[in-house]
């Protein structure tokens, strides 16, 4: 793991099947994905590889955090993974993989992001307002007028 | 790093704006008066001034005054507020599995999915 990734191990004290339906059914994601119960939070789903997802949440003080991606890759129970998207920060094209194993009667769950917008592959892969944050900074200080 | 959605929303907001990119990436590799991008951008000076001025306050530029000239250069790492870092993420991640531990603990104390093993006498 490098510094363009994020990764999260954690051990569910439950069968492996249930914490992949809770990666997979829209309105288990949706209980799951808010972090204080007054914000509230829709997502859907279409659960196939190159199905498109989206969850937003609304965080009741204006702000509504919305991502999106599609599946790239679904082997349950085991492997999930998509692309991640959102506005706020702006993030384009990431991708996200899931990895679960059964440990005893638990389940370990590995999560790694990857193609974050901290290396230059990264910002790369970064958008802003209208698109035109692609890469700004670093286009604004390679193509500046001579 | 954190930025407050106000302080998002002035970057977001100044940035969509063509005039005002451009002026972005005129002023990146060298400082520029406002009466040059005036003349570049075929408007007034009081129009560009206007521009500036948005951009300043969503602090991407820099401005400074010599004497009667006002000069104007892009704010080294004006655009990372907009950036996520791998704190950020990995924050949010952890947030979020807090909570998806918790929905799933909870449901398997209310409807067990593994069932206890059970010493039996035979």
């Amino acid at each position: 793991v490098n510094s363009t990734s994020v990764q999260v191990t954690r051990l569910l004290p439950v069968a492996i099947d249930r914490v992949f339906d809770a990666w997979s059914r829209a309105e288990l994601i949706a209980r799951w994905f808010v972090v204080d119960p007054t914000w509230s939070c829709r997502a859907t789903n279409d659960f196939r590889v190159g199905g498109a997802y989206r969850i937003e949440m609304d965080r009741g003080d204006g702000t509504i955090f919305v991502a999106f991606g599609e599946y790239l890759e679904i082997e349950r129970p085991h492997r999930l993974s998509f692309t991640w998207s959102s506005a706020i920060p702006p993030i384009r094209g990431s991708v996200v993989r899931i990895d679960l194993m059964s440990v005893g009667a638990a389940t370990e769950l590995r999560l790694t992001h990857e193609r974050l917008p901290d290396t230059d592959e990264g910002r790369a892969h970064t958008i802003g307002w209208e698109g035109s944050l692609t890469n700004l900074e670093r286009y604004l200080t390679l193509n500046a007028p001579a | 790093m954190s930025v407050t959605a106000a302080k998002l929303d002035r970057i977001f907001r100044a940035l969509a704006n063509a005039p005002r990119r451009e002026i972005l990436r005129r002023v990146a590799a060298e400082r520029r008066t406002v009466a040059e991008l005036a003349e570049h951008f075929d408007m007034s000076l009081a129009a560009v001034a206007k521009h500036v001025h948005v951009l300043v306050a969503a602090d991407l530029l820099d401005y400074e005054r010599e004497g009667r000239v006002h000069w104007c250069r892009l704010k080294p790492k004006a655009l990372d507020p907009v950036l996520a870092s791998v704190e950020d993420i990995r924050t949010f991640w952890d947030a979020r599995l807090d909570q998806l531990e918790s929905l799933l603990t909870t449901e398997a104390t209310e409807r067990p999915a593994v069932p206890r093993r059970r010493k039996r006498n035979r």
